[in-house]
């Protein structure tokens, strides 16, 4: 009975202590991984955020117009381009539905 | 004998073994004892205290990557203006460098051609010192510290420090203000809320639009350009909460670099310049006389001959030659009808008004850089005169602004403002003027757009009112006919105005395209004109519709143009 309940209890102690280091070495590895990752995103916030100081230089009004009227052909809108809900009704749905569009007299 | 040796043995070893038996029971309690203590305690941490496992790792948060970094700011759609970047400081162990037996003179100059900034003999000074430390040159740029590494000096290294970026250049400059070389705010906002820009979380959101105030600058560029002007001011404020969608004030600078603030171009003419604005106070004058029922619009003032004052004579600059009504006066910027109108209304009443108006004391606005108003200490009946038509008084465009605002939307004087949407924590606006006196003054700024000295302010899709002004410029005590300041305030959409612009253009000088002529109605007209037909769209108004109303004779609004 003593000679069972000895090696038992030797048994148990060796199972329980390889359990607690596998363990212990897994947290450390897992928080190594943690760290890493979080200087990961650190690095990629400090990365967003000089790219976001960049979008914002590339998108100076200036130079998009400038883009806009070299490659785009585009010119400032103006107020003629403007109509409200009423006149868009009346300019693109004529009462004759073989009638072209015209421009209303304002 | 034998016996008895045996017995006292016996004894003697119970005796021991009794003891044995005594010790090992107290230590046996003892351990007994602290492995309970351990075992409560260890419940007590699994059962009573986080009896769960986290369920969130620690991760970096926003606010660790902005330790010890500025804010932001935005404009009021969230673009960028500025922030603060990573960078490196380059420094020199001077120790190291000389233990390495490097020539500090060739070191130097190798440095100098990538950092034209660097003076050579100052350069091997700090080389050849000993010390452990030394900055050579702070935030430098990636391709900047690429190269100074090609060259492979020993004992230069870096220290990452941070450097306040502007991505909109100068188009904010006056503004932002911007920061020293230790990234403290010593102008404009940055200097204002240095405080809160230091602090997490602290990021400042605008007022300004950028695409508004990019319309505004490169308006204002092109007519300082066109009448080779020394500078300019523009404003777009929304009258109604205060909010300032563009401020520009020309020349500028670019605050990414401190070496383009050259001249007079840290200098804000928008809001720290005050200059005399000329007949735009003619709508002061005429809302005061009207407002305090001195005057209606019925009344008729003798503009024939030139006003008389001690050695002062008023003369009008498109004289009219005969007898003008109250709207007339306003619109042919009659200077004599103007002082006439002041006469009648007496010194008291204009010093009243003006003060109500927020012409007297110096605007509150987010920036340190706002000037204090000039005007006569002791306000004689010739200075009553000169007020009335703009002259003798000195205010920031931004008061001006502010005022014109106060003349179009009801009489309510708003409180300019840089900064977003904060209207709950601001005073509510002053009345200043009663509504029906704002009502007529609408129709007499857009009289001096169809009819005046303002037609070059009318856009052919929102309606603009206004009122130009021209004033020379005062030079050791006398005015100067050649250096005058060209101004344009008005409001738009005139039917229910909802922003004032303001145009200034600093000394500029006529041209052949305007018959040598340099006054307000050639020079800012123009650029109101152009940037209101732009940000219209933008600010998402419907172009103004429907027929407008037209005055026949015998309407006390009716303007004889011609005689």
């Amino acid at each position: 009975m003593t000679r069972l309940t000895l090696a038992l209890t030797v048994f148990l102690a060796i199972a329980l202590s390889i359990g607690v280091f596998r363990i212990t070495y897994q947290v450390d590895e897992l928080e190594k991984e943690l760290s890493e990752l979080n200087r990961q995103i650190l690095e990629e916030q400090e990365t967003i955020h000089i790219l976001k100081a960049e979008w914002s230089y590339l998108n100076d009004p200036n130079r998009l117009e400038d883009l806009a009227r070299r490659h785009l052909g585009l010119k400032p809108m103006n107020g003629n381009q403007l109509i409200n809900l009423d006149m868009f009704d009346k300019q693109l749905l004529p009462d004759d539905p073989n009638a072209q569009p015209v421009k209303l007299e304002r | 004998m034998e016996l008895r040796g045996a017995r006292e043995k016996q004894l003697k070893n119970r005796r021991a073994i009794e003891t044995g038996h005594n010790r090992a029971v107290v230590t046996g309690a003892v351990f007994a004892i602290l492995f309970i203590v351990l075992a409560g305690r260890v419940v007590d941490l699994s059962l009573f205290q986080g009896s769960r496992e986290p369920t969130l790792v620690d991760s970096p948060s926003m606010g660790d990557v902005v330790e010890a970094v500025r804010a932001d700011i935005v404009d009021r759609n969230g673009v960028l203006v500025a922030t603060s970047l990573p960078a490196d400081s380059l420094f020199v162990d001077s120790k190291a460098f000389l233990e390495a037996g490097e020539d500090p003179t060739q070191a130097a100059l190798k440095l100098a051609r990538i950092l034209p900034e660097l003076a050579i003999d100052d350069t091997v000074k700090k080389l050849s010192s000993g010390k452990r430390f030394d900055y050579l040159v702070r935030t430098l740029t990636p391709n900047q510290k690429y190269q100074v590494n090609l060259l492979g000096i020993p004992g230069l290294d870096y220290q990452s420090d941070e450097r306040r970026t502007y991505p909109q250049g100068p188009l904010l400059a006056h503004v932002l203000g911007y920061t020293d070389v230790d990234g403290r705010g010593i102008a404009g906002l940055e200097q204002s809320f240095n405080h809160q820009l230091t602090t997490p979380g602290g990021k400042l959101e605008l007022s300004i639009d950028v695409r508004i105030q990019s319309i505004m600058r490169s308006a204002l560029q092109d007519a300082i350009d066109e009448f080779k002007a020394i500078g300019g001011a523009g404003i777009i404020m929304d009258i109604q909460s205060g909010e300032l969608l563009s401020l520009v004030s020309l020349p500028d600078f670019d605050p990414n670099n401190t070496d383009t603030l050259v001249g007079d171009a840290g200098f804000n003419r928008a809001t720290k310049g005050v200059y005399e604005m000329g007949s735009i106070f003619k709508l002061f004058n005429t809302a005061m006389a009207l407002d305090s029922k001195t005057v209606t619009l019925n009344d008729t003032f003798d503009a024939s001959k030139p006003l008389k004052i001690g050695r002062f004579l008023i003369n009008d600059f498109h004289g009219k030659n005969r007898v003008l009504s109250v709207p007339e006066i306003l619109v042919f910027s009659s200077n004599i009808g103007s002082a006439q109108i002041a006469l009648e209304a007496g010194t008291d009443l204009q010093r009243e008004y003006m003060g109500r108006l927020g012409l007297l004391n110096t605007a509150s606005l987010e920036i340190p850089e706002v000037g204090t108003p000039l005007y006569p200490t002791r306000w004689r009946k010739a200075n009553t005169m000169t007020i009335s038509y703009g002259h003798g008084i000195a205010i920031t465009p931004l008061q001006l602004t502010s005022a014109v605002g106060a003349m179009a939307n009801g009489g309510l004087l708003p409180n300019p403002t840089l900064l977003k949407g904060n209207s709950k924590d601001r005073l509510p606006p002053r009345r200043v003027i009663s509504e029906e006196v704002s009502a007529q003054m609408r129709k007499l700024m857009r009289l001096v757009v169809l009819q005046g000295s303002g037609k070059k302010a009318n856009s052919a899709f929102y309606r603009v009112g206004g009122k130009t002004g021209t004033a020379d410029k005062q030079e050791g005590g006398s005015y100067n006919r050649r250096a005058r300041i060209s101004s344009f305030a008005g409001v738009f959409p005139i039917e229910n105005p909802k922003y004032a612009i303001l145009a200034m253009v600093d000394e500029p000088v006529g041209n052949k395209k305007t018959f040598g002529y340099a006054t307000a109605g050639w020079v800012a007209a123009p650029i109101a004109k152009r940037v209101v037909d732009r940000v219209g769209p933008m600010l998402g108004l419907a172009p103004s519709a429907g027929e407008e109303q037209a005055y026949q004779p015998g309407d006390p609004l009716f303007i004889k143009v011609k005689g």
